[in-house]
């Protein structure tokens, strides 16, 4: 903790990463437009999707949200703040509550976009992709104080803050600072001791920087249990459609996929069509409030272990695309003849994840539980995640 | 009520997994299931189908050629034995290829000026399959 501390006070954080993060991100939207020289697929596209997207959820379970704090869209949101210094307004409440239905739309567009466009291995939509976020983030910056599209409307945001819930790390009121814990310097419009909405804490260090008295400290939330706060009806609705959109993910990445299009294609006769209705039939279960709570550690679960099969089975190739691109390997590969394998180790991670996560919701069921906890009840709950373990259990993709 | 619905709901999708994993391997019309991997293989699949004499003339660069079996685009798509290779369903070079191939051949393109743009375009991604080169006035094989 004392070197995360160090870390959030030193003058160079946030400032160093996010210079670095935005250079990144320029360069590979610029090569993402640029046509394949030697590589079999574009490695620009491929390392975001295949390497960056995948690591994202990792970084939430160490880091919590401290994505947030070097994103290059929220720091070109901040550096045009400070070019053009003026007093901005607090946003409205209409935008606040329009800001999280369109995150929550924006999750489902990045889905369709995944599922019927191949987002992950089209230049073109990943930079326009790129672009929205970063100019979403500009023009709140511009319209209103501080960090108006991280806060509300970014639908990564959104989704890391639900799962930072389960982050070994949190920001939160100490001793140290000579100021007391106020949250008035907070960027997110959250106060660190306020510990019901600490998932919009991004770790940027603002308030310690500021003096307050607040400290990055382990939420220890293994030992003393995980306190996972009512979600809102956008919430609850976000962690629905992100199981649904995993689920879909996961499963077209398994040969059972393959039997289901050759089904439905000649009943669709239209690709995207088959594999939407196929997505919406798995994703389109409305969970209540309670329940999607509920949900969060089986959905966070099945996040990583998708993520995982991405990291292990798909980076290797990545990295090898780019080697190839930049002429430090001979172009040419030979395809295996199946695309579907089990990797004993990754397979045995992934489970282990999905059953943690299954662990979490019977857990966290269990806390709100008013009436005796029966093998019913513990059925149906855990049945989410039974069925991904049986997903999970097929051979998989490297790549979708 | 509630809990017998769940009940059901679970059965069927248990059920409906299980069937789908002993289930033989069909077809959708003559293609082979991983055809259907994703919008670009189908594609692909369905250009080879209809310009299979096409590609049998064009060199595959994805670095098939190093194994002796493969002499073509063709061969990425169509197995001598089977009927269909999965291989293509697994490269992206060799279904932009395919694609690339009839694109300009219907546009109007002549058979060597088809396997022109092909070497000129995808030389730099692979070692290429030993096809024969066009002989002059050569077109493809109705």
């Amino acid at each position: 903790m004392r070197s995360m501390n160090a870390l959030l006070l030193s003058r160079w954080f946030p400032t160093a990463f996010q210079i670095l993060f935005v250079i990144a991100m320029v360069a590979f939207s610029y090569l993402a437009l640029q046509p394949i020289r030697r590589a079999e697929t574009n490695p620009a596209t491929a390392a975001i999707w295949t390497v960056w997207w995948p690591l994202l959820p990792f970084t939430v379970f160490f880091l919590g949200r401290l994505w947030c704090a070097l994103c290059p869209a929220g720091a070109m949101g901040d550096w045009v703040q400070r070019l053009f210094p003026t007093t901005r307004p607090m946003a409205p409440t209409w935008v606040q509550k329009g800001g999280t239905w369109f995150a929550l739309v924006g999750i489902a567009a990045t889905g369709l976009a995944f599922l019927a466009l191949a987002l992950e291995s089209n230049g073109p939509l990943t930079v326009i992709f790129l672009t929205m976020i970063s100019m979403g983030a500009v023009l709140l910056a511009l319209r209103y104080k501080d960090r108006v599209w991280c806060r509300w409307f970014c639908p990564l945001g959104i989704t890391l803050g639900l799962y930072s819930h389960l982050s070994l790390l949190e920001v939160r009121a100490d001793r140290v600072g000579n100021k007391p814990a106020t949250g008035q310097s907070c960027p997110q419009f959250t106060s660190p001791v306020s510990h019901l909405r600490h998932r919009d804490c991004i770790l940027c260090g603002v308030c310690v920087k500021a003096g307050e008295a607040v400290a990055v400290q382990s939420s220890w939330w293994f030992r003393k249990g995980l306190k996972v706060p009512s979600l809102t009806w956008m919430e609850a609705l976000t962690v629905s459609l992100l199981f649904g959109l995993l689920a879909v993910d996961s499963l077209r990445m398994t040969p059972l996929y393959l039997d289901y299009m050759t089904w439905a294609l000649p009943v669709t006769d239209n690709y995207r069509l088959a594999l939407t209705l196929g997505g919406r039939g798995v994703g389109a279960r409305r969970l209540f409030r309670e329940l999607s709570l509920v949900l969060i550690p089986l959905v966070f679960a099945l996040h990583l272990a998708i993520s995982a099969q991405h990291l292990v089975a798909g980076s290797p190739g990545v990295l090898q695309g780019v080697a190839v691109e930049l002429g430090l390997l001979s172009s040419g590969h030979l395809p295996p003849d199946s695309a579907y394998f089990i990797n004993l180790p990754l397979k045995a991670f992934q489970i282990f994840l999905l059953a943690l996560g299954v662990a979490g919701m019977l857990y966290l069921d269990g806390r709100w539980q008013v009436n005796s906890f029966g093998w019913r009840r513990l059925l149906t709950r855990a049945a989410p995640g039974l069925v991904m373990v049986l997903i999970f259990l097929q051979p998989m993709s490297a790549v979708c | 009520m509630a809990k017998a619905g769940w009940v059901v709901i679970l059965f069927f999708a248990l059920s409906a997994l299980v069937v789908a994993c002993g289930r033989d391997r069909t077809t959708y019309g003559d293609l082979p299931d991983y055809a259907f991997r994703s919008e670009a293989a189908l594609s692909g699949y369905k250009t080879a189908v209809k310009h299979r004499a096409l590609l049998t003339r064009l060199p595959c660069y994805c670095g098939c050629g190093l194994e002796p079996r493969y002499m073509s685009l063709a061969d990425c798509f169509f197995d001598s034995d089977s009927g269909y290779n999965a291989h293509a369903a697994n490269c992206a070079v060799c279904l932009e290829e395919a694609e690339d191939a009839a694109l300009w051949y219907g546009q109007g393109m002549s058979l060597s000026e088809v396997r022109q743009g092909i070497d000129q375009k995808y030389q730099e991604r692979g070692p290429s399959t030993r096809t024969p080169p066009i002989t002059l006035g050569e077109e493809v094989a109705q």
